[in-house]
C-alpha cells in the first residue's frame, strides 16, 4: 500500500519497461513524421522546408533499416545532426517539447555532451536503451516531482487545434505495432500480454510491490506498511521499533523514509533526538556533486531524498527550520534571568554561526530559503533583545553604556535581517511577506526609544497606502526613509537602487496623505 | 489624542498587514512542500503582548489544530442501496399486485367454469344455451402453472434487455483460452471513472420555492452496468434511499463508463440539475425536471445521445460542465482531443441534440502517453479549462486561444486524479503528492501546498475525493485517497483559516494523516468514494469545540453490489446511543433483521442488547477494578493485616463456641465455620504463594490449639483430577488451561482460586464434640457400643476424635499413605500419627459413620463441594466429574445459591 524504501527491479519488469519505451519512442517518431507532413503542406513551401523534409525521409528510412539490421557503429555523426534537426523541428512545431528557445538550446547542448560521453564509453548501448532515449528528452526536476510552470505570457502558446483523428492514430499505431513484433517474439507470454494491454490504453492493476514474492522484499513491504499505519495512529513506541528494524535491513534507503523517522523521534521522550538525527542525515547524505540530467535516477528520486550542488536537500532545510523553531520555543518558555535562557541563547548563536558557514558553500549559497532562515534567526534575535526594553524598563542594567551596547546589538541584528532578506530576494524564486517583516523591524526599533508614537502613526499611514503593492517589488529599507531622523538604521549605507525606490515611495506616500 | 487610540490601531495594523500579506513564505513556483516530518518555510511573527496565546510562527503546518484531529472513527455505517437489486417503487408494486388480482380473477373464472362443468355433468340433460360450446379436446385445469419466462412477458414500458448479450466470438475466445479472465486481474480500464455519484441538485421548482436542494444518487446497475438509476436520498442518521425505495431506472443499452452530477459555482446561486453519463458508445445528458416531494418520483428528460461516431469515433473518457454556465460542457476523448459543446435549454424532439461547437476544440495528444486516462475540468474562470493526461496538465483558455503546459510529470511521478474544490482551488493527486492548486492573482494555476502521501507510486488506481467541512473559524478540506487495490482510505486534511488570514490562498496542512480501514467483505479495493457537501451546518452541538468534526461519504467497493454510507467523526467519546446505533447497523444482516421486525420485537431486541451491554459494562468495570488492585496494593502490609484479623476472628469464634457449646451443638448448627465468614475484604491481594504460606502458618498455629481444618488440598484434587500438592501449583495449572482463552486469564484465575479457597476452608474444634459423643455412645445399645469401643482399642486418641466428624481427614490419611506431600509445614505431624491406620478399617468406619452421624459430616462435605458450580465443568474438558460430586452439587444448589450465581456470572466470560 505504501512506497517501499528499496528499489524493486527484476528481469520481468526490466523487460516490460524496455518494451514500453521502445513502443513509445516508435509512436512518437511516427507521430512527428505525420505532423510534419501535415504542417509542411499547410505552411508555405520554402526551400529549407522541402530540403529538410527530403532529408528527413531519407533518414527515417535509414533509421528503420538500422533498427531492423541493428548495425550501429558508423553513423554517430549523422545521427547527431538528425537529432538536432528533430529537436529543432519540435521547437518550431507545436512547442510541445520545450517552451523557450534558450531552454531547448541548452538542452540540446546537454544532449550533445551526453552523446559524446556515451559514444566514448559505450557506443553500442546508445541505440538499444530506449528508456534512456526517452528520459533524455525531458528535463528532470530536482526540487519537485514534476516540472511546474507559472502561467505567464511568455509560455502561452496558441491552442493546438490539430486533433488526432482516428485514422491517423491507427496509422501510427499499426506501424509501431508492426515494429514491436520482433521484440515481442522474445518475450515471455506474460510480458507480451502486458504489453498488448498497455498498448490498448489499459493500466496495470498490480505493481512491483504487489507482485513481489521474495521473502525479504515481502518483509520490507510489510514493515513499511506497519510503519506508516502506526505513525498515522500515533503509536510511537511501536513505530520506533519498526523504524529501527527497517533501517537495519540492507538496501533499505533511509533517504526515502527520513521524514517518518523525524516524526517518530519528535514524539519520543528524548526531545532533541530528532534534531540529532537530522544533523546526522545532513552530515552523511548531503551530496555536493552535480546533478546530471543524463542519468535516469530510477531508484533515487531527488526531491525529498537527495541534495546536489544546485539543490538543497529537504532534510537540511528541515534541520534548519526545526532547530530555529525549537530555539525560539525554548527561549520563549525560559526566563530571561534563567540559566536555561543562556543555554538556549547560545544555541541560537551556534545556529547563526552554522548557517553563516553553510552559506559559503553550494548548494546553500544559492538557496534563497537558507538566506531566509538566516534572516529569520536574526529577526528572532532582534526581537528577543529589543524586548528587554519593553518588558524590563526598570532593569537597572539598561542604563548608560549597557543600554548603548544593547541598542547597538539590536540595530546590528536588524541590519543583518535586512541584508539577508535582500540577498534572499536577489536569489529569486522565493516569496516573502516582506512588508510584514519590515514593520516588525520598525516596531523592534521603536521599542528601543520607548515612546515613539509619531513613528507608529506614520507607519499606519504607510501601511494603508501600500497594501496593494505586491511583495516581490519591495526592497528593504524604503519605508525607513520617512523616519530617518529617528532611526539609526537609516544611517547605514543602502544600495543606490533602493534609494530610488525609496524616493518613489516617498512621493507615493505624499499622494496618499 | 493619538495615544489614546494607539493600542487598537496597533492591532488593526497587524491585521491589516496579515490581510495583505498573510501568506506563507515559500518557493514562487512550488509553494510549500510538506510530508511526514518535513518542515516547510515558516514565518516568525513577534508580538507586542506576550501574554496573548497566539502562535508565534505561521507555519505551513497548522498548529492551532490538535495533533489527533484526524483520528476518525466510524460512527455509523449503513447500506444506501444495492445495485444488484431492482428497486420497484410502491406504485409499481401496486400495479403488479393489480396484475396478480387479475390472475386471481382468472382463477375465479376457471373455478366458475369448473362449477359449470359440474353442473353440466350433473344435469346433462338440460342444455344451457348460454354456456359456450367447448370443443371436446380442450381440457380445463383447476390451476395452470404458466412458466413465468421473460420471453413471454410483454414489457411495453419497462426497461428491456436486462438479459446479457454475449457476442459469439467472445464466447469462442473464452472457450479457447482462459486468458481473458486473467487479464482482468492484471489490468483495469481507466475509462471507467465512476459509476456512482451523489450530489445536491435543484430543479426548477426548487428554485422557485427557495428550496436548498435535494440529495440524489445516480448509479449504474445491471449485469453489464448499462442501467442508469437515479433516486432521491433521505438523510436520517445515515444516508438512505427514500422511503418508497423509488428508483428511476433507464436502460441505456450500453455499458456505463462514468456518471457525473456537476457542481455549479457558488456565485451563480443555484445548483445544477443535470446528470452526465458516458457509455461505451455515447455521451448523454439527463436533466431532472422535477421531483415529487412525497412519492419521490424523479421526472427526467434526456438529450439525444451524442454518439462517438459523430465526433471522429474516438471514445469519450471524461466530461465536465461549466460551473458558471449550465448549458456548456466539455468532453475529452481517450486520445486527448477536447471539445466544448452546448446543451439545449429543453430536450425537445427536434432540439434535444448536444451540440459541439466547431471552433472550440483542440488536442493534447501525446504519442508517448499510452494510457487512455484523460480528464477535463473547469478552472477559475468560465473560459478556462484544465486538461490532464497522465503526464501533463494544460491550462487552456478557449476564448482567448492559448494554452500552457503547467505541469509536466514525465519523470518521477505521474498524475492520478484531479478534483475541483471551488471557483479558486482544486486538488491534484499525483503518484507522490496531494497538491492544492489555486488561482493566482492573474488567475493562473499555482501550486499552493503539497503533502507527500507516501502511497505506492506504482498504484495507478489512486483517486481522490474532497469533502469540505465548514467550521466557524476555518474551512477544512478533508481529502480521501483511495485505491482499487485495497480497502484502506488515506485521509489527509488541509485547513484554511477564516479569521487570522483573510488571504484565501493560505492553506495549511494538518501535518499528519490517518488511514481508515473499511472492514467487511473481501479486501478487493474501493471503486468509488463520493462525498456530499452539506448545505446546512447541523453541527450545532459541537460548534463550540473547534477541533471536532463529522464527515461522511458514500462508497462502493469493487466486486460488491452494495453502496454503503459511512459517517466518520473524531469526537473522542461518542455518546452511548450513537454507539448503540453503530452496533445495530454494524452488519448488513443486522440492518436487514431490524428492518423486518415490528416495533414490539425491536423493543425486546433492544432490551436484550441493553442487557448484554449491561453485562459487558459490569464485566469491564470489574476487570478494571482487578487491574487497579493488581497495581495499587502494598502486599506485605495487607497480608499482615489479613493474618491478624483472621486470627482475631478465629479466637473470638473459638471462645464463643466454648461458651455456648452444648446448646449450639444440640441444635445441630454452627459448630463449624467457614473462614470466609470471619473476615471482610479477603480477596484484594495478588500473590498466591504468599497467600498460600499465610494459610499454612495459620493452619499450623491453630492445629496446635486443637482446631481442625479441612484439608482443602485434597478437595482441589477434584478439580484437576490429579494430585495438587499446594495452592500455588493449583493456580498455575488453572492458568495453563485458561491463558489461551482470555488476555486477562491471570486475573480471572487468581479470582477463582481465591474464591475456591475461601469457600472451601472451614474450621472446627473436635474437643467440643467429646461430651455429646459420649452421650450418644452411651445411649446406644450394647452391641453398637462394643463396636465403637473396639475402634478405640487400636487407635490413638487423636484419631478417635477426628474419626467422628471428618470425612476429609479420612481422605487425607489415605492420601498420605500413598505419597507424602511436598509442603510439610502444617500437616507434617499428621501422617506420622495416622500412618498406622489400616485402610480396611478406615473404610468400615466411614460406612458406619455415614450411618450414625449423618447430619454434620455429610452436609458439611456437601457444602465443601458445593462451591464447584456446575457450569464450571465444561472449562475442563478433560475431566469427568465423579458422580458423587455431581450429586453433592445438586444437593447444595439451594443453600449456596447466591454464591454460585455470583461465580457463574464470572465464568460466563470464558464461554
Amino acid at each position: 500500500m505504501f512506497e517501499v524504501p528499496i528499489t524493486l527491479t527484476n528481469k520481468k519488469f526490466a523487460q516490460r519497461r524496455k518494451l514500453k519505451y521502445q513502443y513509445i519512442n516508435h509512436l512518437s517518431r511516427r507521430f512527428d513524421r505525420i505532423t510534419k507532413k501535415i504542417n509542411t503542406t499547410d505552411s508555405l513551401p520554402t526551400p529549407e522546408n522541402s530540403a529538410a523534409e527530403n532529408n528527413e525521409e531519407d533518414y527515417e528510412d535509414d533509421e528503420e533499416e538500422r533498427n531492423y539490421e541493428s548495425d550501429v557503429g558508423e553513423s554517430s555523426v549523422r545521427q547527431q545532426t538528425k537529432r538536432r534537426r528533430e529537436r529543432h523541428w519540435k521547437s518550431v512545431i507545436g512547442e510541445l517539447y520545450s517552451s523557450t528557445e534558450t531552454e531547448s538550446d541548452s538542452q540540446e547542448e546537454d544532449v550533445q555532451e551526453g552523446d559524446q560521453v556515451e559514444h566514448e564509453t559505450r557506443p553500442k548501448e546508445e541505440d538499444t536503451d530506449e528508456e534512456r532515449k526517452f528520459w533524455k528528452k525531458y528535463e528532470k526536476p530536482e526540487k519537485s516531482f514534476e516540472v511546474w510552470q507559472t502561467v505567464s505570457s511568455q509560455n502561452r502558446s496558441p491552442i493546438n487545434k490539430q486533433i488526432i483523428t482516428y485514422h491517423n492514430f491507427k496509422k501510427i499505431e499499426k506501424n509501431s505495432l508492426r515494429k514491436m513484433e520482433i521484440p515481442l517474439l522474445h518475450c515471455t507470454k506474460e510480458n507480451k500480454l502486458y504489453f498488448q494491454l498497455l498498448a490498448k490504453g489499459l493500466e496495470p492493476l498490480q505493481s512491483p510491490t504487489s507482485a513481489a514474492r521474495n521473502y525479504q522484499t515481502r518483509h520490507i513491504i510489510t514493515l513499511t506498511n506497519l510503519l506508516h499505519l502506526n505513525v498515522s495512529r500515533h503509536n510511537w513506541p511501536l513505530a520506533y521499533k519498526i523504524f529501527a528494524t527497517l533501517i537495519r535491513i540492507p538496501n533499505v534507503r533511509i533517504k526515502s523514509i527520513w521524514g517518518i523517522g523525524v516524526k517518530i523521534l519528535d514524539n519520543s521522550p528524548n526531545s532533541s533526538s530528532s534534531l540529532d538525527f537530522l544533523k546526522w542525515m545532513c552530515q552523511v547524505y548531503s551530496s555536493k556533486s552535480r546533478f546530471v540530467q543524463n542519468v535516469n535516477y530510477r531508484s533515487v528520486v531527488p526531491p525529498f531524498q537527495t541534495g546536489s550542488r544546485t539543490h538543497t536537500s529537504k532534510f537540511a532545510i528541515t534541520y534548519l527550520w526545526s532547530s530555529l523553531i525549537n530555539c525560539q520555543k525554548a527561549i520563549e518558555s525560559s526566563n530571561v534571568t534563567d540559566n536555561q535562557y543562556e543555554v538556549e541563547n547560545s544555541r541560537l548563536e551556534e545556529l547563526i554561526d552554522k548557517i553563516s558557514e553553510w552559506v559559503l558553500i553550494p548548494p546553500f549559497m544559492e538557496d534563497a530559503e537558507v538566506y531566509f532562515i538566516y534572516a529569520s534567526c536574526h529577526l528572532l534575535k532582534a526581537d528577543i533583545l529589543s524586548r528587554q526594553f519593553v518588558n524590563d524598563n526598570r532593569n537597572s542594567d539598561l542604563v548608560g553604556l549597557n543600554k548603548d551596547i544593547n541598542i547597538n546589538q539590536v540595530i546590528k541584528h536588524i541590519h543583518y535581517v535586512k541584508v539577508f532578506l535582500q540577498t534572499c530576494l536577489e536569489k529569486g524564486g522565493f516569496t516573502i511577506p516582506s512588508r510584514l517583516i519590515e514593520n516588525q523591524l520598525k516596531s523592534f526599533e521603536s521599542r528601543l526609544y520607548g515612546e515613539a508614537h509619531d513613528i507608529r502613526e506614520r507607519e499606519m499611514v504607510d501601511d494603508y497606502g501600500n497594501t496593494d503593492n505586491s511583495s516581490a517589488d519591495n526592497s528593504f529599507g524604503d519605508v525607513y526613509e520617512t523616519n530617518a531622523e529617528f532611526l539609526d538604521t537609516q544611517l547605514m549605507d543602502l544600495p543606490p537602487i533602493e534609494n530610488e525606490m525609496a524616493e518613489n515611495h516617498y512621493s507615493d506616500e505624499d499622494s496618499s496623505e | 489624542m493619538v495615544g489614546v487610540f494607539l493600542p487598537r490601531l496597533e492591532g488593526e495594523a497587524f491585521y491589516g498587514l496579515s490581510m495583505s500579506e498573510g501568506q506563507l513564505p515559500g518557493s514562487n513556483v512550488l509553494g510549500s512542500q510538506l510530508g511526514v516530518g518535513v518542515q516547510g518555510a515558516s514565518l516568525y511573527r513577534p508580538q507586542e503582548h506576550y501574554d496573548a496565546k497566539k502562535p508565534q510562527w505561521l507555519r505551513p503546518v497548522d498548529d492551532t489544530l490538535p495533533e489527533r484531529m484526524l483520528d476518525l472513527h466510524v460512527v455509523a455505517k449503513g447500506v444506501v442501496c444495492d445495485t444488484s437489486v431492482r428497486y420497484v417503487s410502491d406504485d409499481k408494486i401496486l400495479q403488479e399486485s393489480d396484475d396478480d388480482d387479475d390472475n386471481d380473477d382468472d382463477d375465479l373464472i376457471t373455478s366458475d367454469l369448473d362449477e359449470d362443468m359440474d353442473d353440466v355433468q350433473n344435469t346433462s340433460v338440460v342444455v344451457n344455451p348460454v354456456v359456450p360450446v367447448v370443443p371436446k379436446h380442450v381440457h380445463f385445469f383447476k390451476k395452470v402453472d404458466l412458466d413465468n419466462d421473460y420471453m413471454f412477458s410483454v414489457n411495453c414500458d419497462a426497461p428491456v434487455s436486462l438479459q446479457d448479450y454475449i457476442p459469439s466470438d467472445l464466447l469462442h475466445n473464452l472457450n479457447r483460452n482462459g486468458r481473458l479472465q486473467r487479464q482482468d486481474a492484471f489490468f483495469w480500464d481507466p475509462t471507467v471513472a465512476n459509476r456512482m455519484d451523489t450530489e445536491y441538485i435543484q430543479t426548477a421548482s426548487d428554485l422557485r420555492n427557495y428550496r436548498d436542494g435535494t440529495e440524489i444518487i445516480a448509479y449504474a446497475s445491471g449485469k453489464t452496468d448499462s442501467v442508469l438509476n437515479i433516486a432521491v436520498l433521505a438523510r436520517q442518521h445515515t444516508l438512505l434511499l427514500n422511503r418508497n425505495n423509488n428508483v428511476t431506472s433507464i436502460e441505456l443499452h450500453s455499458p456505463i463508463k462514468s456518471i457525473k452530477i456537476p457542481r455549479a459555482s457558488e456565485s451563480i446561486g443555484r445548483r445544477s440539475n443535470l446528470v452526465g453519463v458516458v457509455t461505451e458508445n455515447s455521451f448523454q445528458v439527463f436533466r431532472i425536471e422535477s421531483i415529487h416531494s412525497r412519492s419521490c418520483d424523479v421526472i427526467i428528460t434526456s438529450s439525444e445521445p451524442l454518439y462517438f461516431v459523430e465526433i471522429d469515433d474516438i471514445q469519450i473518457v471524461d466530461f465536465a460542465f461549466n460551473p458558471w454556465d449550465l448549458q456548456q460542457f466539455a468532453v475529452i476523448d481517450i486520445r486527448g482531443n477536447w471539445n466544448i459543446g452546448m446543451i439545449p435549454k429543453k430536450f425537445d424532439e427536434e432540439r434535444g441534440k448536444l451540440q459541439i461547437i466547431e471552433s472550440l476544440h483542440g488536442s493534447i495528444f501525446d504519442p508517448e502517453e499510452l494510457s487512455s486516462w484523460k480528464r477535463i475540468e473547469w478552472f477559475s474562470q468560465f473560459q478556462k479549462i484544465l486538461v490532464f493526461d497522465r503526464s501533463k496538465m494544460f491550462e487552456i483558455n478557449f476564448v482567448n486561444d492559448w494554452q500552457t503546459e503547467v505541469v509536466q510529470a514525465k519523470t518521477w511521478s505521474s498524475i492520478r486524479d484531479y478534483k475541483r474544490i471551488d471557483d479558486k482551488n482544486g486538488v491534484l493527486l499525483t503518484s507522490r503528492e496531494i497538491i492544492i492548486i489555486g488561482a493566482s492573482e492573474a488567475n493562473g494555476p499555482v501550486r499552493r501546498i503539497s503533502w507527500k502521501h507516501d502511497l505506492d507510486p506504482d498504484d495507478t488506481t489512486l483517486k481522490i475525493t474532497i469533502q469540505k467541512v465548514n467550521k466557524t473559524d476555518y474551512l477544512l478540506l478533508v481529502a480521501f485517497v483511495y485505491s482499487m487495490r485495497h480497502n484502506h482510505v488515506y485521509i489527509h486534511a488541509f485547513s484554511q483559516n477564516k479569521k487570522l488570514n483573510a488571504t484565501p490562498s493560505l492553506f495549511q496542512s494538518l501535518g499528519h494523516s490517518a488511514v481508515l480501514e473499511l472492514s467487511g467483505g473481501t479486501p478487493t479495493g474501493i471503486e468509488v468514494l463520493s462525498t456530499l457537501d452539506r448545505i446546512d451546518d447541523e453541527e450545532g452541538e459541537h460548534a463550540n469545540d473547534h477541533a471536532c468534526f463529522i464527515t461522511d461519504f458514500s462508497i462502493k467497493l469493487r466486486k460488491s453490489s452494495k453502496i454503503y454510507h459511512y459517517t466518520l467523526s473524531n469526537i473522542q467519546t461518542p455518546e452511548p446511543d450513537e454507539q448503540e446505533k453503530f452496533i445495530v447497523t454494524d452488519s448488513t444482516e443486522w440492518t436487514w433483521l431490524f428492518d423486518k421486525v415490528d416495533s414490539r420485537e425491536s423493543e425486546s431486541i433492544g432490551a436484550l442488547t441493553a442487557q448484554i451491554r449491561e453485562k459487558e459494562r459490569k464485566h469491564a468495570s470489574r476487570i478494571q477494578n482487578l487491574i487497579e488492585n493488581e497495581s495499587s496494593h502494598d502486599e506485605d502490609k495487607y497480608f499482615q493485616d489479613l493474618g491478624y484479623h483472621l486470627s482475631m476472628a478465629t479466637n473470638e469464634l473459638l471462645q464463643s463456641w466454648q461458651r455456648n457449646r452444648d446448646e449450639s451443638i444440640r441444635a445441630g448448627s454452627t459448630s463449624y465455620s467457614k473462614l470466609e465468614t470471619l473476615i471482610e475484604d479477603s480477596t484484594s491481594f495478588t500473590s498466591i504463594p504468599e497467600f498460600s504460606s499465610l494459610l499454612d502458618q495459620f493452619f499450623q498455629y491453630y492445629e496446635d490449639q486443637d482446631v481442625t481444618f479441612i484439608d482443602f488440598n485434597q478437595l482441589l484434587r477434584f478439580f484437576l483430577h490429579e494430585d495438587v500438592p499446594n495452592l500455588d501449583i493449583f493456580y498455575n495449572k488453572l492458568l495453563q488451561c485458561w491463558v489461551l482463552v482470555s488476555p486477562q486469564a491471570e486475573l480471572y484465575t487468581k479470582e477463582i482460586v481465591k474464591d475456591i479457597v475461601w469457600s472451601l476452608v472451614r474450621l472446627e474444634k473436635p474437643s467440643l464434640f467429646e461430651l455429646i459423643e459420649k452421650e450418644i455412645s452411651q445411649s446406644l445399645s450394647k452391641p453398637y457400643q462394643d463396636i465403637i469401643d473396639s475402634w478405640d482399642v487400636n487407635d490413638l486418641n487423636e484419631e478417635d476424635e477426628s474419626s467422628d466428624f471428618n470425612l476429609d481427614s479420612q481422605f487425607s490419611t489415605t492420601q498420605f499413605n500413598d505419597r507424602p506431600p511436598f509442603n510439610m509445614s502444617s500437616q507434617s505431624q499428621i501422617p506420622t500419627i495416622k500412618s498406622s491406620q489400616n485402610n480396611g478399617l478406615a473404610r468400615k468406619k466411614r460406612i458406619l459413620k455415614t450411618h450414625s452421624q449423618k447430619s454434620t459430616p455429610l452436609s458439611q462435605s456437601s457444602q465443601n463441594l458445593s462451591i464447584l458450580p456446575d457450569s464450571m465443568t465444561p472449562a475442563f474438558t478433560l475431566m469427568q466429574p465423579p458422580s458423587s460430586q455431581i450429586s453433592f452439587v445438586n444437593d447444595s444448589q439451594a443453600r449456596s445459591s447466591q454464591k454460585a450465581k455470583k461465580k457463574k456470572k464470572r465464568i460466563r466470560g470464558f464461554g
